[in-house]
């Protein structure tokens, strides 16, 4: 059964299966029509028997068109598959024949991609990965600020007080509201006195969460059974504890308080805190283990943060709605304290609340992002200029598949599928390694809530970006060398494709040297940068001074008790020998951000919407002494003063702000307003850096109350450091209290912490900055050769005609340094660029004269090196080899 | 004329009984509607359209497959032949109506099937 030759002929401009259709059912039609006649019919009734008979006949022909077309698709798709599938299959064979080629692409490919997917898998962890609670969607972070004080976006996203807290939460919007604070408290076991991170929280935390623990929980709603219960974080009662099933009940020393262990949070509980949590405390047992006695009453006292779980169907912007008109209500309440305080509600996304995003960490992720992405663009552009040059290398066998009838978008399909392919395989190496980064984060003691891992967000990114890479720099060679393929076969010869073709390649290495030095310019600036700041002069003085952390054994409980053990621990630390001043106080420089509080200064004209509220340090005697700040004017902090008559000595900055070219020793201020105690100014201290060097000096004051001011000792020796260290334990242990110091750090080291960041960051985009230099220099290489290889001829006879070798080499190096000035100009430009947009969002000054001329120098001897293989070459044609070869 | 049976009945059926007048060969949907019409003994009058929407579907499952030909009479016409998935499917259906078939017949006509009650 023969298909008649009109119809094959019709089927080369594909089927019609409209037209099929009507030809079966005109047949059908026509027969029926014969049948009946011969039964005697007429032909006009035979023909509407036939129809009759037929039914609904368009709507038969249009049901059999859609299934024929549904069909047809259902073809096309399979079709299609199979051409991928060969393609692929072709890829793969392709790259096997290939080993080296393959191992260097796939390799260039798996360093751009590796940094970039390893960067993507911690800001993933730290951004993207919802908290690790039940239905995650439903949580808000809950925050207040003063309603005036909002200069800068960030202060929208204030702490709470337990006393705000404890009335808001009955909010008919919120299935749950929950309130915790980190406490870093001394825990005591077997006489030995150790630091852990607890958290406080309302008894309803893990409720809200949805994340009961996994033994026992607290027995009463106020989490307190005779002695305050603590739940224990997995990961502390298994490595501290020995994951011992009968600490369940027993009893625990913190903060000198017994307290009974209640329970185990679940293993497989991350927290939902940015830091390690070692126990839960409910707030009930807070005051007496803080040592705060008006932590749950006082509503000035914000330190709490609230998470809380919406009600079905609520908004986040309604949530907020309905806590604002509460809050208005406590403002009219307490306007002492409340007035004009605002309500902030955000979807909870991260583990990292709004607070601690804004200013620093989105920038710093930024850039490094941002360096891992030039980085990929930079060897993208290398495996580019690789496959144009296997494309052409190729043209005999893609001429060939031309000429067997395959389309050129086909050809081009194929070699994009290769790029493709290759670039997968790069991103499963680079999936292997990134999968190491969560046992080495673990092992460097990342917390689980923030460590990274291979999730679907990682593996998707990963796919993506290496589909995209082969995409991108796969698509333009094969274009290229389909077109070149045309051209060379049109004029005979690669001599001809090749001008077009090395200025191609002269413009992507360019670009490539551009990039690179914008990176090691940023880097250098970076760092440079980092340097400045620790050369720079804190304001105090950091050689032989020492930072510890006093662990009271008697609890904080009784203020008249802590003021004795403290009064000892400050004298043992006295008589050490070589120890020239000690103190202690709320905190030491670069150790905390610090707090400030709100005062009010007789005499100094306050504006209506002023934000009166300045960084505040407690502490006790000797504190300027021991850090080494001199007191400009006055006397420093010194012998007891009655809690009733605090004494505050300010830095320089506010005698400035708020008492102008007037002396203000001996004056008056009120903490708190203008009803608050009254404090004697008795001494003006010149202007150090506290929270961090970058910092300009700002107003503050430190006060000195009944007591040692906090827990954080200040030790100045005139001696080393370490042996210190080992004097001091030896001081704190004997006698007849043993009393412990945790921490001891010199203020050397605080010092390099507080920059390890930066440090991290700016090591980071050097070591990029780098890898992409080397990448670049091996693009330079290629072109170089190219181009030089082109010219052998020309060589050859510039020797044939008396041109000495070095003439040579000078040519080639030329050309190669060319590139290189070129490339290193703009990139030095994009660098001053970039640096100016950083120096915008971070702060300080970051234009940089040395790391200009340091990466202007590394990218002329790396040019230098990458043109001189190609030179050497080039300067050792002989004329007469030449001449054979022709 | 022998009883009529309605559409509703063997409206189940119908792919197995075009399955099934394939079975001998290739046909084309006329030829198929007139095998139907004549070995019932003009007891089905099947609508000629449901009989094309059920050939085109059963083609695109693959029970059946199409090819134009020339018909006796040297007319172009679209042959039918049952792929062997389409045989396969016929025996199943047969084993199907002949289970279907019995049970109902002893629930509809208990007498015939066990004399022995009667």
């Amino acid at each position: 059964m023969n298909e008649p030759i009109w119809r094959r002929v019709l089927r080369l401009h594909g089927p019609d299966p409209r037209a099929d259709i009507r030809d079966e059912f005109a047949f059908h039609l026509e027969e029926r029509i014969e049948a009946l006649m011969a039964k005697g019919m007429t032909e006009a009734s035979a023909r509407e028997e036939a129809l009759r008979r037929f039914g609904n006949l368009s709507r038969a022909e249009s049901t059999c068109y859609h299934i024929g077309a549904r069909q047809a698709r259902r073809v096309r798709w399979r079709e299609r598959l199979e051409s991928v599938g060969q393609d692929l299959v072709y890829a793969l064979k392709s790259m096997g024949r290939a080993p080296g080629f393959t191992l260097a692409v796939v390799s260039t490919i798996a360093l751009g991609i590796g940094a970039n997917t390893a960067v993507f898998s911690l800001l993933n962890a730290l951004l993207l990965q919802p908290l690790d609670a039940a239905q995650p969607g439903q949580l808000v972070r809950v925050y207040t600020s003063e309603g005036h004080a909002l200069r800068d976006p960030s202060d929208r996203f204030g702490a709470s007080s337990y006393a705000d807290y404890a009335d808001l939460r009955a909010a008919p919007a919120f299935a749950g509201l929950a309130a915790s604070m980190p406490l870093s408290a001394a825990v005591q076991r077997d006489g030995r006195v150790s630091r852990i991170e607890a958290r406080v929280v309302s008894e309803n935390y893990f409720r809200v969460l949805g994340r009961p623990p996994l033994q026992g929980g607290w027995s009463t709603p106020e989490g307190i059974a005779g002695a305050p219960e603590v739940i224990l974080s997995h990961r502390f009662w298994s490595a501290v504890l020995g994951a011992d099933p009968a600490v369940l009940g027993s009893t625990l020393t913190l903060n000198g308080r017994s307290v009974r262990i209640a329970g185990v949070t679940s293993p497989d509980f991350k927290g939902i805190e940015p830091g390690h949590v070692d126990l839960y405390l409910p707030f009930g047992a807070a005051p007496v283990v803080t040592g705060r006695a008006g932590l749950l009453t006082h509503r000035g006292e914000r330190t709490v943060r609230l998470l809380g779980r919406l009600a079905p169907g609520v908004s986040p912007e309604a949530g907020e709605a309905a806590l604002d008109a509460m809050m208005k209500g406590l403002g009219s309440a307490y306007p002492e304290t409340n007035a004009e305080r605002v309500m902030a509600v955000r979807r909870a996304t991260s583990v990292l609340p709004l607070e601690l995003m804004g200013r620093f960490l989105v920038p710093t992720a930024g850039l490094v992002f941002g360096a891992t992405v030039v980085m990929l663009l930079i060897s993208g552009v290398n495996v580019a200029s690789v496959l144009l040059a296997r494309a052409i290398r190729r043209r005999r066998e893609l001429a060939v598949r031309l000429s067997l009838g395959a389309g050129p978008v086909r050809l081009i399909r194929q070699l994009v599928t290769e790029s493709v392919v290759l670039a997968l395989a790069a991103s499963l190496v680079v999936l292997a390694l990134v999968s190491l980064l969560p046992r080495l984060a673990a092992g460097i003691g990342v917390p689980p809530s923030v460590q990274p891992s291979v999730d679907g967000a990682v593996l998707g990114y990963a796919v993506a970006v290496a589909i995209g890479f082969g995409l991108v720099f796969g698509l333009g060679p094969a274009i290229a060398g389909m077109r070149s393929e045309v051209v060379e076969s049109l004029r005979g010869g690669e001599a001809n494709a090749r001008p077009a073709r090395a200025r191609t390649q002269q413009v992507l290495v360019t670009a490539q040297l551009a990039l690179s030095t914008l990176l090691l310019l940023v880097g250098g600036g970076l760092l440079e940068n980092l340097n400045r700041q620790q050369r720079l002069d804190p304001g105090f003085e950091v050689e032989g001074l020492m930072v510890a952390q006093f662990e009271d054994p008697s609890g904080i409980e009784s203020p008249e008790r802590h003021r004795v053990f403290a009064g000892v621990a400050v004298e043992r630390l006295r008589a050490i020998p070589g120890v020239t001043a000690v103190s202690m106080g709320s905190m030491a420089p670069f150790t905390s951000d610090g707090m400030r509080s709100s005062l009010h200064i007789p005499g100094y004209p306050e504006q209506p919407d002023e934000n009166m509220e300045v960084f505040t340090i407690s502490a006790g005697p000797d504190y300027f002494r021991t850090l080494g700040i001199p007191i400009r004017s006055g006397r420093e902090l010194s012998g007891r003063v009655p809690d009733t008559l605090p004494r505050v000595v300010v830095n320089r900055s506010m005698a400035r702000r708020y008492w102008g070219e007037r002396n203000p020793v001996g004056t008056f201020i009120r903490l708190g307003n203008a009803s608050g105690p009254a404090a004697e100014v008795i001494g003006v201290a010149a202007d150090a850096r506290f929270r961090s060097l970058a910092e300009v000096p700002v107003p503050m004051y430190v006060v000195q109350r009944g007591g040692w001011g906090g827990n954080t000792v200040l030790i100045r020796t005139g001696g080393d450091p370490e042996l210190l260290r080992l004097s001091v334990r030896g001081a704190m242990a004997e006698g007849d209290v043993p009393l412990s110091l945790s921490r001891l750090d010199s203020m050397e080291e605080v010092l390099q912490g507080s920059l390890s960041l930066a440090r991290a960051v700016s090591d980071t985009v050097l070591v990029i900055g780098l890898l992409a230099l080397l990448l670049a220099a091996l693009g330079l290489y290629g072109v170089v050769s190219y181009v030089m290889a082109g010219r052998t001829r020309e060589f050859g006879i510039r020797i044939a005609l008396g041109a000495g070798a070095p003439n040579i080499t000078r040519m080639v190096l030329g050309y190669g340094l060319r590139l290189a000035l070129i490339g290193g100009t703009v990139g030095v430009l994009l660098g001053l660029g970039a640096l100016r947009l950083i120096s915008g969002m971070l702060g300080g000054n970051w234009t940089s004269t040395s790391m200009t001329a340091a990466a202007a120098v590394l990218l002329s001897l790396v040019a230098i090196l990458a043109c001189l293989i190609p030179a050497r070459r080039a300067a050792g044609t002989s004329p007469v080899n030449m001449l054979r070869a022709e | 004329m022998p009883t009529r049976v309605p559409e509703r009945l063997f409206h189940g059926t119908l792919d197995a009984l075009i399955l099934q007048a394939l079975a001998g060969g290739a046909r084309h949907g006329y030829d198929i509607a007139s095998w139907l019409e004549t070995t019932s003994a003009d007891a089905f009058s099947i609508e000629d359209a449901a009989l094309y929407t059920a050939l085109h579907k059963m083609e695109e499952r693959g029970w059946i497959e199409a090819e134009w030909g020339l018909s006796s009479r040297k007319k172009r016409a679209k042959f039918y032949r049952l792929t062997p998935t389409g045989r396969r499917q016929l025996a199943s259906r047969v084993g199907e109506w002949t289970a279907y078939v019995e049970a109902v017949d002893r629930i509809l006509r208990p007498s015939r099937l066990a004399p022995g009650a009667a």
